[in-house]
């Protein structure tokens, strides 16, 4: 008979007027490696934030932790019952050693007082000699590959005595050989009694990790299955929620090459990269989280100045100074965090869709062109189909899908003839996700050239007849979508 | 129809509301010409220096010193009449000079505070804390610790004649008001001022030049500066290094106590005005009431913590 350790009951949770999670019922058994899938934007984090008390859930929820009901929102109480959560960004103390990144959590014990350097190594050392690997104790987190980091993080986890511990998404700057090291540790885990749940958006390393599967879509728990019944295929159905998944729409680019990019080189970011980029194309950069694809994208956008190389536009050389000068150019970038980079959320739509216009919406009197300003963002409510937007109210009134398309509405109309788009649907739903798709090859028909970045092959196949697959800063391969399957296609981006 | 008034605006007019029942029920002599009189000649100089302090405020700075660099334009402003007007005796287009060199000064400060701010990025903070220092101990210098007074009268007008029964320097405030209003509204700058305020990093990726608007939002605090040095200045009818020391903090409590988000972003100009009538309303009763003047600096504390705790709890 299987134990729970945790279990939500028609769990809730609205933030502004986002529903993020309805009415979730979910169970983690004592023991087992938990994976819960689907798509960016789906609720996963949510959950993960639920049952690790670190946000509140809506009235009349029910979290269950070793078979007490606990208030949601206290990270602490969920700390006291062992649960640990490793996020994506791993939350190291980048500055500090691997020893103390380790026993950090000994600062919260109330028991202990003072630093003790020698019991902080041997507590390190004990953790590590439990997860059988060896990193050098006094070496800087910031020094540490990716790979090491997670362990790291892992073995702060173990340090605190942690039971259960929750992984978001562990893999998504890993390469294939260290997913195996990480999975190789996970199981071992597993066998000295860790319950571990492990959040991910890539299908086959789930098949290959997980006991039990939790499929969840915008917002909601499809179905919880035994890994001997789901393969890629079904699963990937229940993730995107269409039988028939997307089919490749290219329309052909024309000849004319408007960016030409020689030999480009920033130091550790990105080494060597050359490729062009024809009117009307949509051109797909695909690559791990840190693989150097947004820095690549933000020198092109004038904000990341690369040591040596040439960018070209229409066949001259072009230096930029700033992303001014590259918007002058008319170059577009939408960046990677729309929350943070893209938007200013407290502010209305208008001022979201004018700033970066805002010098050229002149009148007479050299004040701001207050109709031309309204009627220029309600032109692009109407075009890009922004629901229920209204140039006054402020944009983080809008869902994901709606606040994307602000950002994109912002830079079309700065009228651009290059646009680039870094993830350009994260945290988006999937209905949201088609339109802004189906936007995108809109403007390539209209003669537009769009760079997109993603690490998603599946959005990268189904909307880029070309793709460049960066790794460690390099392109590694160009490949034709339209001549492979998405599964060769997949296997082509990952096999590094 | 817009709402005439927000909901943060409509608070501030209920307290000042219940500021002026209070006073005048503990004494009604609060409820006359004269105190009102005595209001409308105070507010304007506070008036304007929170106005210079909430712009840097806006962009999530703050300008400690702006009184210092009243003190040293009015004490430069001084020595120019001195020089140039005999005393006793009246010429206008100096005095249009002198008043332009005050302004001017206190724009330069503005300049340089934005420039070292922008350029080597360190907080607004240290950097005016520096500023203060500097500008002080070159007053102090120049002075010797001494006060310049003794303006001509056609200067002293400012601070103390009145225009149809309106006090000169309540005009000046309000159109000076007015001014900015404008700016922050209906001009591309202050848009985007707010925007950066707001969101510095999306700010930035919208290709808005940083180092432009942080002088610019400087400058412009140094030249409301100097208008409420020339007003302050007039109405003492001299110039030191150490005048309205004790403004400086009420400017900022005044300031947040308008609305404006010490993060940045958030503010107007109608909050602040609606704060300087509220406060100079209190700084009045408390007065006429004979509170202890100690124990009215603490109570201003008070006041400002609550303010910010309100404030921040709201923005959550």
């Amino acid at each position: 008979m299987e134990e729970k350790i945790i279990g939500l009951k028609h769990v809730n949770k609205h933030y502004g007027g986002v529903h993020a999670l309805k009415d979730v019922d979910f169970d983690l058994n004592r023991g087992e490696i938990h994976c819960l899938i689907g798509q960016n934007g789906c609720g996963k984090s949510t959950m993960i934030k639920v049952i690790s008390g670190v946000i509140d859930v809506d009235e009349g929820s029910e979290v269950i932790l070793d078979g007490k009901k606990c208030r949601g929102g206290s990270a602490r109480q969920a700390m006291n019952n062992g649960v640990r959560v490793i996020y994506q960004d791993l939350s190291l103390f980048p500055n500090l050693t691997v020893a103390e990144n380790i026993a950090f959590d000994r600062h919260e014990d109330k028991s202990i007082k003072g630093v003790s350097w020698p019991q902080i190594f041997k507590q390190a050392e004990e953790v590590l000699d439990r997860m059988d690997i060896k990193l050098e104790l006094e070496s800087l987190v910031e020094e540490l590959s990716i790979a090491d980091r997670q362990l790291v993080a892992i073995a702060r986890a173990l340090a605190t005595n942690a039971r259960i511990l929750i992984m978001d998404e562990p893999t998504s700057s890993l390469t294939r050989k260290e997913v195996n090291v990480l999975f190789s540790i996970i199981k071992s885990l597993q066998e000295k009694g860790m319950t571990i749940m492990f959040v991910s958006h890539k299908l086959d390393e789930i098949i290959e990790i997980a006991e039990r599967i939790t499929v969840m879509r915008d917002g909601k728990i499809i179905s919880t299955f035994e890994n001997k019944d789901v393969d890629e295929t079904n699963l990937a159905h229940m993730i995107s929620g269409q039988e028939i998944s997307y089919q490749q729409q290219f329309t052909a680019c024309g000849d004319e090459v408007i960016l030409e990019v020689e030999g480009l080189t920033c130091g550790r970011q990105y080494k060597d990269i050359s490729f062009s980029l024809k009117k009307g194309e949509i051109l797909g950069i695909i690559g791990l989280l840190g693989a150097g694809r947004t820095e690549l994208a933000s020198s092109i956008f004038g904000m990341n100045e690369p040591e040596s190389g040439r960018i070209l536009l229409h066949g001259e050389e072009v230096h930029f100074r700033s992303n001014r000068d590259a918007i002058a150019k008319r170059i577009a970038y939408v960046p990677e965090d729309r929350l943070l980079q893209g938007l200013v959320l407290n502010q209305s739509i208008e001022n979201n869709t004018i700033i970066s216009i805002i010098g050229k919406l002149k009148n007479r009197l050299g004040l701001i062109d207050k109709k031309g300003a309204r009627s220029i963002t309600r032109k692009w409510i109407d075009e890009l189909h922004i629901k229920s937007a209204v140039p006054e109210i402020n944009a983080s009134a809008m869902s994901g899908g709606n606040q994307q398309k602000i950002v994109i509405s912002k830079w079309l109309s700065t009228e651009p003839e290059i646009l680039i788009l870094d993830q350009p649907t994260n945290g988006i739903d999937i209905a949201a996700k088609n339109t802004i798709y189906e936007l995108i090859r809109e403007l390539a028909k209209k003669g537009m050239s769009i760079i997109m970045i993603s690490d998603e092959a599946a959005e990268i196949y189904y909307n880029c007849p070309r793709a460049l697959v960066m790794h460690k800063g390099k392109i590694v391969k160009e490949l034709n979508t339209s001549t492979i399957t998405e599964g060769e296609f997949g296997r082509e981006v990952l096999d590094e | 129809m817009k709402k005439v008034m927000n909901y943060e605006n409509r608070m501030l007019v209920i307290l000042t509301a219940v500021c002026i029942i209070f006073f005048t029920i503990m004494k009604p002599d609060f409820l006359s010409v004269n105190s009102f009189s005595s209001i409308a000649r105070q507010i304007p100089e506070i008036g304007l220096f929170t106005l210079a302090m909430m712009l840097p405020m806006l962009v999530g700075g703050i300008d400690l010193s702006v009184i210092a660099s009243a003190n040293l334009s009015t004490i430069l402003m001084s020595m120019f009449m001195a020089a140039n007007i005999e005393k006793g005796e009246e010429s206008v287009p100096v005095m249009l000079a002198s008043i332009v060199i005050c302004i001017a000064v206190c724009t330069a400060v503005g300049f340089f505070n934005g420039v070292i701010v922008v350029k080597f990025k360190i907080p607004a903070m240290l950097v005016t804390l520096g500023m203060q220092m500097v500008l002080t101990g070159i007053s102090l210098g120049i002075t010797k610790g001494g006060t310049l007074s003794g303006y001509p009268q056609s200067f002293r007008f400012i601070g103390n004649g009145s225009i149809l029964g309106i006090p000169a320097q309540f005009i000046l405030f309000i159109l000076a008001s007015a001014v900015l209003i404008v700016i922050m509204q209906m001009t591309s700058f202050g848009t985007k001022l707010q925007m950066y305020g707001s969101n510095q990093t999306a700010t930035g990726y919208s290709g808005i030049n940083e180092t432009a608007l942080l002088i610019k939002t400087h400058m412009l605090s140094g030249a409301y500066v100097g208008i409420a040095a020339v007003i302050m200045s007039s109405r003492l009818n001299s110039a030191s290094a150490g005048a309205a020391a004790n403004y400086l903090m009420r400017t900022i409590l005044i300031a947040v106590l308008g609305g404006v988000d010490p993060n940045g972003g958030k503010g107007r100009v109608s909050g602040i005005l609606w704060a300087v009538v509220l406060f100079q309303c209190m700084a009045t009763g408390l007065n006429i009431l004979r509170v202890n003047s100690y124990i009215v600096i603490a109570l201003y504390g008070v006041i400002i913590l609550l303010a910010v705790i309100v404030r921040t709890r709201k923005n959550n």
